[in-house]
């Protein structure tokens, strides 16, 4: 596979080894993001733990179609992906570069309905801190929630940027040809982090929309 | 060196499955949404995330696959994850009024 030679850096005995190296850096990392949105997970457990009626309360307020069709919307970005790098391993360039595109302009949908969102919210005063001031809930707690929620999406929706700005750099390398069936670890740890943030959402989604 | 970088090619019939059982457990869990299920509707939607999340993980994550150090990794954030958040949950749950901020009510609510 004279191919390989050119990705592989010299410190690495093989290409194996290598990916291998790439991959576990790669988990490490998500394991690290897992462990930085937990400290927002545990903080909303508390303030829901202690206020469960305003909770309730307060995720009604929020536009539950729009958040489900955010959740459809990133799921199928994450089959997008994954097929994009389906198609660069059985060597059809041009599919992959259509699939990593359309996961991009997904990614690029999501924020757009999301400051649909956040822009309803900001002009009925649902917003973080002593900003708040929604006619409709002036319950003790209600403005934890939105604070919750602004943090949450918010930390979410900057990964969601970076992650179209990953994608966008990997889609471009794969239609100038930088990835083969061979090699493609960079598509492939791409992909990981666009299907962890897609993951963190399965789990936002439920927890302010739902209940 | 068929095996070198362990690069296994999934098969997109199965990408596709899993991509239609997402959409069906979101639909499920929008669904439950709308029924009255009192108690159990936080642990019906928890169950229904971790599903979908583990989905993801094992088959578009693949790591079905993949060599034991990767899913360590990953199973044990996880597992630091619900360690802290049970803790911290207990700690509230379990709050009197001398071990409470001023204004903070203890559970249950009195």
């Amino acid at each position: 596979m004279p191919d390989t030679h050119v990705h592989r850096a010299h410190h690495f005995q093989d290409l194996g080894k290598q990916v291998h190296a790439e991959r576990l850096g790669m988990w490490l990392f998500l394991g690290t993001e897992v462990l930085l949105f937990a400290g927002l997970f545990v903080g909303y457990s508390f303030y829901r733990t202690l206020y469960p009626h305003a909770f309730a309360e307060a995720s009604h307020h929020l536009d539950t179609p729009f958040g489900t069709l955010e959740t459809f919307d990133l799921i199928t970005s994450s089959l997008a992906m994954a097929l994009g790098i389906h198609f660069t391993r059985t060597g059809r360039r041009r599919l992959s570069v259509a699939a990593v595109a359309l996961t991009i302009l997904m990614g690029l949908a999501f924020l757009g309905m999301h400051s649909v969102e956040y822009r309803h919210e900001y002009l009925e005063g649902m917003l973080p801190g002593q900003y708040y001031h929604f006619a409709e809930l002036p319950l003790a707690g209600a403005s934890l929630f939105f604070t919750m929620y602004f943090l949450m999406t918010g930390l979410h929706s900057l990964h969601v940027i970076a992650g179209v700005g990953v994608l966008t750099y990997l889609c471009v390398r794969t239609y100038r040809g930088a990835y083969s069936p061979a090699y493609q670890t960079p598509l492939e740890l791409g992909g990981l982090y666009w299907h962890l943030v897609d993951m963190i959402w399965i789990f936002l989604y439920p927890l302010l929309y739902l209940i | 060196m068929a095996s070198a970088t362990e690069t296994h090619v999934s098969s997109p019939l199965r990408l596709l499955l899993v991509w239609v059982a997402l959409c069906a457990l979101t639909v499920l869990t929008f669904g439950l949404h709308h029924v009255a299920l009192g108690g159990y509707a936080l642990p019906a939607a928890l169950v229904i995330a971790v599903v979908k999340s583990a989905l993801v993980a094992l088959v578009f994550m693949e790591l079905w696959e993949h060599r034991g150090a990767n899913r360590l990794v990953f199973a044990v954030s996880v597992l630091f994850v619900l360690l802290l958040m049970s803790l911290a949950i207990a700690d509230v749950l379990t709050r009197f009024p001398l071990a409470t901020p001023t204004g903070i009510p203890t559970f249950p609510a009195p």
